[in-house]
């Protein structure tokens, strides 16, 4: 069968992530009710794992390589026949998915930095699921925001480069809320979620900027 | 460089005049002092220090909106560039035209904030201009103005001052790109003129 040409390469890399997402956790967690480990995803830390946790997170990703190779199939299978959609996949997707990874990066920093290296255990397990599921959701709900407001104000659009000074605008505000958030779930005094709000579109729009930019490359690449 | 420099420097001070009446009205409007004015009708000093204190935060206000609004015009101005090259040739009908009443002496050349945006650009560049501005300026509202209250003058609730602060950054943001391409016009008119086209 002859793939497509005129597929998205976002959209491929989105349905990766999500069949990534999706068979690892589900072999997770059939994994963990079949052996009776009683582990828990969001908490558990390496220092507490046997043989068999060791074994069942490594089961767990090789089935979540399996799924995310099957997740890049359906995304090549989907043509994305018109520009303007694949551009706007390509934003929403790469805003999403650099902004989880630099809201991540910036919060660990800010917290070893804080809190100290040694202390940042304990710091986890004292918030329990809390920790890891905000920092998952508070980047992706902002991130589709941020885009979603360049998008419609027309800031980010396939004939130029966004101009980080506009940009800006829109994305301060909400990125300073969900830095503020972040603090509040993490119970941490001081100012330095200011840095972070400031810091996350700074970097978060060039870098989606360049992203956009490869994934237009490659589609073009794939055209011809 | 000139040739650079002055777009830049018209929208920036176009953008800053704008907002520096919008900062003004905004800093008269948002503030309110805590001490009743019966209280201040009797103390004369108390009323000194409370009006000394008002123009302080009337000043600092006006300053940040003038920076905002500056930046803003460097901005719009870059919005307005950024258009395709097919918006800037093409030309809107001109509905203002009718607003114009016979026996009223028409101004020639007639300014655009009278006249409307001229070109699809304008009115794209325009419109992101606006929405830009619409957020700067409840932003400051809701995150600049507490700062500068103190123990006398203090800030008035919440969705009053995103209500003020949306009409001051609509109004102030429609005429920056407006009122810098005409002066813009105007300048080039004058150097074409100096040159003898």
């Amino acid at each position: 069968m002859k793939p497509p040409s005129m597929i998205s390469p976002a959209l491929i890399r989105m349905w990766g992530w999500l069949g990534f997402m999706f068979f690892g956790l589900f072999s997770f967690h059939l994994g963990n009710k079949i052996f009776g480990l009683n582990l828990n995803f969001w908490t558990s830390s390496w220092s507490q794992f046997g043989g068999k946790e060791i074994g069942l997170v490594v089961v767990s990703f090789i089935f979540a390589i399996v799924g995310m190779v099957i997740g890049w199939g359906i995304g090549t299978s989907i043509e994305v026949k018109n520009e303007k959609t694949d551009f706007i996949i390509s934003s929403l997707w790469h805003y999403l998915a650099s902004g989880t990874i630099v809201w991540i990066f910036l919060w660990t920093m800010y917290l070893s930095k804080t809190i100290g290296k040694e202390n940042i255990k304990q710091f986890t397990q004292q918030l329990g699921s809390t920790f890891s599921i905000s920092l998952l959701i508070i980047p992706f709900i902002g991130c589709l925001l941020i885009a979603s407001l360049l998008l419609l104000i027309g800031l980010l659009n396939q004939r130029h480069k966004p101009i980080l000074l506009a940009c800006l605008i829109p994305s301060l505000p909400v990125s300073l809320i969900m830095s503020h958030i972040q603090v509040s779930l993490f119970r941490i005094e001081g100012y330095g979620w200011i840095l972070i709000g400031i810091l996350m579109p700074l970097i978060l729009i060039p870098l989606s900027s360049l992203m956009i930019t490869r994934d237009k490359f490659q589609r073009q690449q794939l055209k011809e | 460089m000139k040739r650079k420099i002055r777009p830049n420097l018209t929208f920036f001070v176009s953008g800053a005049i704008m907002w520096t009446w919008g900062g003004f009205i905004i800093a008269i409007t948002c503030f309110r002092p805590i001490i009743p004015l019966q209280i201040l009708k009797e103390n004369k000093e108390l009323a000194n220090q409370l009006a000394i204190s008002l123009r302080l935060i009337i000043l600092k206000t006006v300053l940040v909106w003038t920076l905002g609004g500056g930046i803003l015009g460097i901005i719009i101005s870059k919005l307005f560039l950024s258009r395709p090259d097919y918006e800037h040739f093409s030309p809107t009908p001109n509905v203002f035209k009718y607003l114009f009443l016979p026996g009223i002496p028409e101004i020639s050349p007639k300014p655009r904030w009278l006249t409307g945006p001229k070109t699809r650009a304008e009115i794209n560049a325009g419109f992101q201009g606006q929405i830009l501005g619409i957020i700067f300026g409840i932003c400051g509202t809701i995150f600049f103005l507490p700062l500068f209250q103190n123990e006398l003058i203090v800030v008035r609730e919440l969705p009053l001052r995103i209500i003020l602060g949306a009409i001051q950054s609509l109004l102030s943001s429609t005429l920056i790109l407006p009122d810098s391409l005409d002066k813009l016009t105007k300048k080039i008119r004058e150097r074409k003129y100096e040159e003898g086209y």
